[in-house]
């Protein structure tokens, strides 16, 4: 999938994703992340300004990838989530207490 | 328990797209009833003298639905045992909890989108009717179920379960006597008094009739429910859990979105993931019942503390089974603990009886709690999660197309 990675420094890199994470390019972004991982970065944002939608695949994925980065005490944070649609969704299923979410 | 013959290898049954609301807010009322051991009744006791009150008067059907509704819910803004304690079983409530457990209430019945006139009522049924109330609100600017509903939660605290019931009821009504014209509207008062007189609205109370009296006036209550409508009522009950053990409820939210995910990894519909992950947020209602120095118990438990644990799923399918039309919503939710070899708890049912959703359900959980951190131990790692769980297969416990499909995702 479309998206831009910002090295902001050793430490923490943001990445921006654009369009519907769903099915058809969830494993693509999961391919993205485990780079980063690879990487050692210890903070990793993800900017969701671009974001319009997310399914249950590319739910499940974010999941997985912060209780992976946790395991290195590591954060996964997302920011700038612009669509209601998501927001809602993050709040409905509570995962807002689970992962990182700033304003 | 079992209706039908499971198909194994078919995730299970969507639920149908009407329900009674009845059914749904009396499970709801029951999830918020729960003490630590046992389940209470004050909510469907309360709604159930609204009913009587609200026929006396003659209001019309949908008035007289709403109002029941509100009133299985009504006390949905309180936090802890504590509090339920000085709401329900005094008379006199102190101003603070009043206000506070009404603003709460309020804002978690506006959650339950798909019945925007909740919100109001829940907000107003501490204030009295000619009342020094938090926000100057008074007489009929407060809605009329709000004032039913405040005389019959005070009339319910008065009521006590140990001595018997016809003794009581020249004090209580001497009490609510006092109190009308200052925090009763005198007209509720006088339809209270002429239900009153009969006997058999105490008996009711005193021989649990008020079930099938709610249950026979539910049969009206049918609607269309769609999967907004479900989810948000599961998130309401998410957010009743979290208030109670944070970490539950944290736990509940991954396995959700764990079990969508491999639901829809499998090639399964939008709408079965939806409800998956519905299920997800339900799986541990039954948790309410636990004390929660068990479950945040900082230490392994005993054999004693184990067994009380144990009951949960029970509680969350009896609880959920009660809701006619959820489809396998209840099964998915409640059969994560149950093993393919028949060792699970608390049905011990054998594999060939667990459908696909029920199977996804179980290794979600397991998967999502050993990679969380207990208050005992810190959160295993993912490899070792994934080598528990194999374990687990080669014990022929668990599903291991499932394993297979975990696996691939991470």
């Amino acid at each position: 999938m479309e998206s831009r990675t910002n090295i902001v420094d050793s430490d923490e890199v943001v990445i921006s994703p654009v369009g519907n994470i769903d099915f058809s390019n969830s494993q693509d972004l999961k391919d993205q992340l485990l780079e980063l991982f690879e990487q050692d970065y210890q903070k990793v944002v993800m900017d969701f300004s671009e974001v319009e939608s997310i399914d249950s695949s590319g739910l499940g994925k974010l999941l997985l990838f912060h209780k992976k980065l946790k395991e290195k005490e590591g954060t996964l944070v997302i920011r700038n989530v612009e669509s209601d649609y998501i927001k809602n969704m993050f709040e409905m299923i509570h995962l807002n207490k689970v992962i990182e979410i700033e304003d | 328990m079992i209706k039908t013959k499971i198909e194994i290898n078919k995730l299970g049954n969507l639920p149908d797209s009407e329900m009674r609301l009845s059914e749904l807010f009396i499970t709801l009322s029951s999830a918020l009833d729960m003490g630590s051991f046992e389940i209470l009744d004050h909510s469907r006791r309360v709604a159930y003298i609204a009913l009587e009150i609200a026929e006396e008067m003659d209001l019309e059907t949908a008035a007289i639905n709403q109002l029941v509704l509100a009133a299985l819910i009504h006390d949905i803004g309180i936090v802890d045992y504590e509090n339920k304690e000085r709401a329900q079983n005094f008379f006199q409530v102190e101003l603070g909890l009043a206000e506070s457990h009404c603003r709460i209430g309020a804002e978690l019945t506006e959650k339950l989108t798909f019945l925007p006139g909740l919100t109001d009522i829940v907000y107003y049924h501490h204030h009295q009717w000619d009342g020094d109330n938090f926000d100057g609100i008074k007489g009929r600017e407060i809605p009329l179920a709000s004032r039913i509903i405040h005389l019959a939660d005070r009339i319910e605290a008065l009521i006590e379960p140990e001595n018997f019931i016809l003794n009581q009821t020249e004090d209580i009504m001497r009490a609510v006597k006092s109190k009308s014209g200052s925090w009763f509207e005198p007209k509720l008062v006088d339809a209270f008094f002429v239900t009153a007189q009969k006997e058999s609205f105490w008996l009711n109370l005193k021989v649990k009739e008020y079930n099938n009296i709610l249950a026979e006036w539910g049969k009206k209550t049918k609607m269309i429910i769609d999967f907004n409508d479900l989810e948000s009522l599961a998130s309401v009950v998410a957010h009743l859990i979290d208030r109670v053990s944070p970490f539950t409820s944290r736990h509940s939210t991954g396995v959700a979105t764990i079990a969508a995910m491999i639901t829809h990894e499998l090639g399964c519909s939008l709408k079965e993931q939806r409800a998956m992950r519905i299920a997800g947020l339900f799986h541990d209602l039954g948790k309410l019942i636990i004390p929660n120095e068990i479950i945040e118990k900082n230490g392994e438990l005993t054999a004693s503390e184990f067994k009380i644990v144990k009951q949960h799923t029970f509680y969350t399918y009896r609880l959920l089974n009660k809701i006619e039309g959820l489809g396998s919503i209840p099964e998915w939710a409640a059969f994560h603990h149950e093993r393919l070899d028949g060792s699970g708890y608390p049905f011990r049912i054998q594999g060939a009886n667990l459908n696909l959703g029920s199977r996804i359900m179980a290794v979600s959980d397991i998967f999502q709690a050993l990679t969380e951190d207990r208050p005992y131990r810190k959160a295993f790692s993912i490899t070792k999660a994934l080598g528990i769980i194999d374990q687990m297969e080669e014990q022929s416990k668990l599903d291991s197309e499932i394993i297979k499909v975990l696996r691939s995702t991470i």
